[in-house]
């Protein structure tokens, strides 16, 4: 990884040429709210801003696409595939997001992949913006080993230093950044890479939200039957929040919608913690009640996902904490978890 | 299958309909694309998924033999929106599919052993691919019983197809729920596990293929163990709300696995193993 | 494109949020962190509110009913005929022949425009919407005991109760992000007192569950301030200096010890002296209510008793007190603020008021109606008796929301002329002469006022789809063909307009919106708009306490009908389904009708959950499968409204609060019988 220096008055400069080449997706301040998304102007992106309330899923897989229109004639159907090839660039996107797209990516890729997912992340890149400190009260990203810091996943990194940003490529695409506005880098020194670890250091004791997640885990094999998924789920008012929120959480629902003989197969996220989502024809519904559905979840994150990609299901990013209407609080969960 | 798409229902024709009972028919399709419908393939115990456009989609087991080139069979039930306008639907009209999907029966394992079989309702249909397979090559297997139970004797399926799979050598037991009053019914009336009373099998080198609603699987599966079964060679088809087939949208999952990708066809000593097994 | 922040238009909360638009689309939902209602979270329909905006079967062209169905037209075809038939009914038969339906859906400019054009362009009175059906007892009851028929505090306030009482309302499905304050509250240490029929999902969390016979809430609401006042636990100094008339509640309330307010509701005496003791204990105690309260012949009396009980006990007035009517939708307290009432005019001024009569017809340069106008209710056995020959229905489903459905089907079709102005073909638009294409809250300007009185700003993600328009701009189309012009470039010069003449909304223009709106009365344009109401004193100088008795519903069950209906809502159903039922996810949650029955009346009627049951009453007869469940008690059945082919409200009773007019949607009787 080569490392070099952009300055913080320079960012707006790189915004601009990558604006050039990319559609360039950046946090913006709305409302009071951070947001990620399309900028104009390179003015647009908020410096200094809290982690959005949503994840950045949506860029790759949006909360309602087209899979593909059809037209049904007599006796045959045409079907005309959508898909969306365009070139972006995610600017200022956390080390949380980033681990959630890294599993993401696994789960739309394996043995079939997913088109169109696939034809946005492969025209997707990342220019990830190190956390020094915990973007809002909720997050607990160093008990999930995804944060604060990056490490993979993104093509180009940028760590708050005192003369700006270090800026370390991790992709050819990273690279290639760099190296087209290199009159924009200064080289970076010693004294700027000692300090990217002392704030490294420093930002990991900001976290006071901790988790014992290998407890809880450990736990979690136990536990299936306990109390604490009654106690728990008693609090939930089904609104899908948690799964709506969360960087990791991809289960989709597929609808069509016609007008006479045209129409559209539609693709929607869709979240475990809703009652129809178990139900089958027939009736019959493999998760009858709010405590089986919350039980999901948490065993999906927690326990599946290690069978299944070797990766925790979370990130730590603390989103669901923040929208749950029914004040259910994962850390706390967790931390019971690893109590009992 | 990598670099296409996974979503995009192929066009087949729907070139037979033969009415099985009052809600129940089986649908013989052709892929339109007479490349395509050559090189389709299946192994029982798989799955296709149907799509009409404008309705939606559903997954269904393939019901016929896949040692017949040219078409294949799946068997439904009316019970849903999709089932429903599938039943409305006649012989030469355009349905969408995809497939196949899944995991079947392991039935190259039980050859040289015995196989049970044990359907309810249209858990039957997932079985017949197995009994073609056996018909086919009889003498790899051992003893062969089928005990099948359905609601009323007119819910039995493939009534014509039986005489031949028992001139073959497979045993079979029947049973029905009730026998509704002018119904010719000499056989047995009960659930299909009273039938373990009466059947050849023995506990000891059998593999057992189980299909039928959920509430029946688990009743099988325990009288089965509590017979001296072994959990590692009773295998059920789980029924479970699917999506996408491949394993992607979540919806099938049963602890921790896709009934889509791992399954349907789980062991009964897996299921046990996993936390929500059979619900 | 950026996001855009707009209001939720489902439940009365109003939510914020922003609505993700890709091309002309609007794609996904962002919740609004900072708004102080939603604070970053939403319900299950907030979430997927996008869900309907696409759906194919939107209306996008005028249509005008043929011989062989509808068929389409243009604008001005459309609009020439209305106001053609319009014109033919009031000179036949008077403008009191015309009736006009404004809709809760809509927003307040919008509701402004439809009772200027009542006033105005047609000459009546006849102007309501809906929350005639569902808070109309509210104005009443409230306007009466204090002079304001709002709510007292803001719903944040909830969180810094000690005591939350909830009366008549299914929070944590109708009103979500209310009850997540409730919930905050307990985990604070505040205690839930619930008097609800049903064992709903809030009874999780109650200290005490009233589980009350349907219709009985001034018997409880008297027995508890019997206990109060005769432990002496009233706030004195507070029932001396801010309130009169308090020897006639205490004679009343004397003849409902406990015990015979236990007999007449079902709830234990002990419950009831536990409830009055608690309520009591706090000047932090919050009254919630809902549905469960307003909608029965005796709606404005059980509000009366919940007024009574707030200031007996010197519950208004203060933080984290007070009186919370939860508004059922968006934008029924806007559709009220604005005038879309037969007897008020914007502002809750009255019709009969001349002074503001006066100066309405100054503005507005026109005569305007003395009489006051029909309400909705009135509205349907006027037209079925002929009284009523044409009508304009805007944004609503009368044939499935209002009671006692075939009849009217029946007046509806029994007009000269119909008019329907909406988003979808709707069970009422069917019955339509000329219908007009509506847009969505997605697809315009506007503001909507929430349950709190907050005004909020609605805001375009999308243009509307095919040829339909907002409701802002046919209403000006219609009345200008009409002979009374109307010419706005804007929402905002519509909310100008209701500024200037409207005191409590004087304050409030587009410019100070932005944010999270203001909260009336905002006299002002530097008034930062109020929190709460009645601090120092009511708004009719001091509240009145109004002594009520009980009266039993209007009817009860019998022999022939031995069990009491219940009708209600669900969570991810909304009203008569026209937006949920065409939102996959949200359909997908309840996707039919659903009797809910008690286990021992399951017994003896034979049936299982998932079998068909026939549910009829006086008026009409429905099919649908029961849902076994002891969240009812027995004797008693639930049916949710959202379902056109299993509608309750062909069973309702049309029984009317004499004052109030609402329907008595909450208790009739029924049979039962098992149906294959």
């Amino acid at each position: 990884m080569s490392k070099v220096i952009l300055p913080t008055g320079r960012v707006v400069e790189l915004l601009d040429d990558l604006m050039r080449d990319f559609e360039v997706v950046a946090p913006v301040e709305l409302g009071g709210d951070t947001i990620f998304t399309h900028i104009n102007d390179a003015e647009e992106m908020a410096l200094e801003y809290p982690n959005s309330n949503v994840s950045l899923k949506e860029f790759l897989f949006p909360q309602t696409e087209c899979l593909f229109e059809y037209s049904v004639q007599k006796g045959m159907f045409r079907l005309k595939e959508r898909r969306d090839r365009r070139r972006r660039l995610i600017f200022g996107i956390r080390p949380c997001d980033v681990a959630g797209l890294r599993y993401l990516d696994s789960l739309f890729s394996g043995d079939i992949l997913d088109p169109n997912y696939w034809s946005r992340r492969a025209n997707t890149k990342l220019v990830c913006i190190a956390c020094t400190k915990p973007c809002t009260e909720a997050c607990f990203c160093t008990s999930t080993g995804t944060g604060p810091f990056p490490e993979t996943g993104f093509d180009l990194a940028l760590t708050p230093v005192r003369a700006g940003f270090l800026a370390e490529a991790l992709t050819e695409s990273g690279r290639e950044i760099l190296k087209r506005n290199s009159q924009l880098l200064e080289l970076s020194t010693e004294a700027d890479e000692a300090e990217r670890e002392s704030q490294a250091a420093l930002a990991l004791q900001r976290f006071k939200r901790r988790v014992d997640i290998a407890r809880a885990v450990v736990g979690m094999n136990r536990l299936f039957r306990d109390s604490i998924w009654e106690s728990t789920s008693k609090k939930c008012l089904r609104c899908g929040g948690c799964t709506y929120v969360c960087p990791t959480c991809y289960c989709f629902n597929v609808f069509d919608r016609s007008r006479n003989s045209k129409g559209e197969r539609l693709r929607h996220w869709d979240s475990c913690q809703l009652i129809g989502f178990g139900r089958r024809a027939g009736g019959l519904n493999s998760r009858p009640s709010q405590i089986e559905r919350l039980r999901q979840w948490y065993y999906h994150k927690f326990s599946y996902s290690l069978d299944q990609f070797g990766m925790l299901g979370c990130v730590g990013c603390g989103r669901c904490v923040e929208t749950c209407i029914g004040n259910i609080d994962i850390v706390q969960v967790l931390n019971e978890l690893a109590r009992r | 299958m990598a670099t296409s798409n996974p979503y995009l229902p192929e066009p087949a024709v729907i070139e037979k309909i033969r009415v099985e009972t009052q809600d129940t028919k089986t649908y013989t399709l052709v892929i339109r694309s007479p490349a395509k419908q050559e090189s389709f393939t299946f192994q029982p115990g798989q799955f296709g998924i149907v799509s009409i456009l404008g309705v939606g989609e559903a997954p269904f087991s393939y019901s016929s033999s896949p040692r017949v080139k040219g078409s294949f069979d799946h068997t439904i039930r009316s019970m849903g929106s999709l089932t429903n306008a599938l039943a409305k639907l006649g012989e030469g009209e355009v349905v969408g599919v995809r497939g196949p999907y899944g995991k079947g029966w392991p039935i190259i394992e039980a050859e040289n052993k015995d196989v049970l079989m044990v359907a309810g309702g249209l858990g039957l249909s997932p079985l017949r691919p197995v009994i073609s397979e056996i018909i086919y090559r009889r003498s790899a297997f051992g003893l062969v019983e089928l005990l099948y139970g359905a609601r009323t004797p007119g819910d039995l399926l493939y009534p014509h197809e039986r005489p031949l799979w028992e001139k073959t050598g497979i045993d079979i037991l029947l049973t029905v729920d009730q026998a509704p009053p002018g119904t010719a019914w000499s056989g047995d009336v009960g659930l299909v596990i009273k039938l373990f009373d009466k059947m050849k099998t023995r506990p000891q080198d059998v593999f057992v293929f189980s299909c039928g609603p959920e509430v029946m699987m688990r009743a099988v599966m325990k009288g089965l163990l509590d017979r001296g079964f072994n959990g590692d060679r009773i295998y059920v088809s789980l029924e479970r709300a699917m999506k996408c087939g491949v394993g992607k949208c979540g919806r099938c999952m049963v602890g921790g696995k896709y009934a889509c990708r791992d399954g349907p066809v789980f062991s009964c000593s897996d299921l046990a193993r996993r936390p929500e097994g059979l619900m | 494109m950026k996001p855009i922040l707009t209001t939720c238009p489902y439940c009365g909360v109003g939510c914020n949020l922003y609505l993700r638009v890709t091309g002309k689309r609007v794609v996904g939902v962002i919740p609004s962190r900072f708004h102080p209602l939603a604070k970053g979270g939403l319900c299950v329909k907030g979430w997927n509110v996008h869900e309907f905006i696409h759906d194919p079967a939107r209306l996008v062209h005028p249509l005008i009913r043929g011989k062989a169905g509808f068929s389409k037209a243009s604008w001005r075809m459309a609009i020439g005929l209305a106001v053609e038939r319009l014109r033919d009914a009031i000179a036949k038969y008077g403008p009191d022949a015309v009736a006009c339906l404004s809709s809760s859906k809509c927003t307040n400019e919008e509701n402004f425009l439809m009772q200027k054009f009542a006033r105005c362009a047609i000459g009546t009175n006849n102007v309501d919407n809906c929350a005639r059906l569902c808070h109309s007892s509210t104005i009443v009851g409230l306007i009466k005991a204090f002079g304001e028929g709002a709510m007292t505090n803001s719903i944040e306030e909830i969180e810094g109760a000690r005591v939350v009482f909830v009366v008549g309302s299914n929070t944590t499905e109708e009103h979500p992000l209310i009850a997540r304050r409730i919930l905050t509250a307990i985990e604070k240490g505040a205690k839930l007192l619930l008097a609800d029929p049903r064992g709903i999902e809030l009874s999780r969390f109650a200290t005490v569950h009233a589980r009350l016979r349907p219709g009985t809430d001034v018997a409880l609401l008297n027995g508890m301030m019997n206990v109060i006042i005769a432990e002496g636990l009233h706030d004195k100094a507070f029932v001396e200096t801010r309130t009169e008339n308090f020897e006639a509640l205490r004679r009343t309330v004397e003849r409902y010890p406990p015990e015979v307010s236990a007999e007449i509701t079902g709830v234990p005496a002990a419950k009831i002296v536990a409830m009055a003791r608690i309520f009591a204990s706090s000047r932090r105690s919050t009254i919630l209510y809902a549905m469960g309260v307003t909608q029965h012949t005796t709606g404005v009396d059980n509000v009366l008793s919940i007024a009574n009980l707030a200031m007996l006990t010197g519950n208004v007035g203060r933080k984290s007190s007070g009186i919370s009517p939860l508004r059922g939708h968006q934008n029924v307290q806007g559709a009220c603020d604005v005038g879309a009432l037969p007897n008020l005019y914007p502002g809750y001024q009255l019709v009969s008021d001349s002074e503001a009569k006066a100066k309405l017809e100054w503005v507005w340069g026109v005569r305007l109606p003395e009489k006051p106008g029909l309400t909705v209710t009135e509205m349907m056995d006027a037209a079925l008796e002929g009284r009523v020959k044409a009508m304009y229905i805007m944004g609503e489903n009368p044939v499935l929301s209002d009671p006692n459905s075939s009849r009217v089907e029946k007046a509806l079709s029994n007009l000269e002329f119909l008019l329907v102005q909406d988003i979808f073909m709707t069970e009422t638009a069917k019955l339509a002469h000329v219908i007009l294409p509506a847009a969505c809250f997605a697809e315009k300007e506007g503001t909507f006022t929430n349950t709190e009185r907050r005004v909020q700003r609605v805001r375009k993600a999308i243009p509307p789809p095919g040829r339909a328009k907002a409701d802002w701009e046919i209403l000006p189309l219609l009345s200008t063909r009409m002979g009374y012009p109307m010419r706005y470039t804007s929402p905002s010069e519509i909310m100008d307009e209701v500024a200037r003449i409207t005191p409590i909304y004087a304050g409030i223009s587009y410019d100070r919106l932005e944010g999270f709106g203001l909260q009336w009365p905002c006299t002002d344009r530097d008034h930062p708009g109020t929190r709460f109401l009645h601090r120092r004193r009511f708004s009719r100088g001091r509240g009145l306490f109004n002594a009520v008795d009980y009266a039993p519903p209007a009817e009860p069950a019998s022999p022939q009908f031995p069990f009491a209906l219940i009708t209600g809502r669900l969570l991810s159903q909304f009203h008569t389904g026209t937006m949920t039922r065409r939102s996959p996810t949200l359909e997908r949650e309840a996707p039919e009708c659903q009797v809910e029955m008690n286990p021992k009346d399951a017994i003896s009627l034979n049936v299982r959950t998932g079998q068909f049951v026939r549910v009829t009453s006086r008026r009409g007869s429905i099919r649908a499968r029961a849902l076994v469940t002891d969240v009812i008690d027995e004797k008693t059945i639930f049916v949710p409204f959202h379902y056109a082919e299993a509608a309750a409200n062909i069973l309702t009773n049309p029984a009317l609060d004499p004052a109030s007019k609402i329907p008595e949607y909450k208790v009739c009787a029924v049979k039962i019988e098992r149906c294959d």
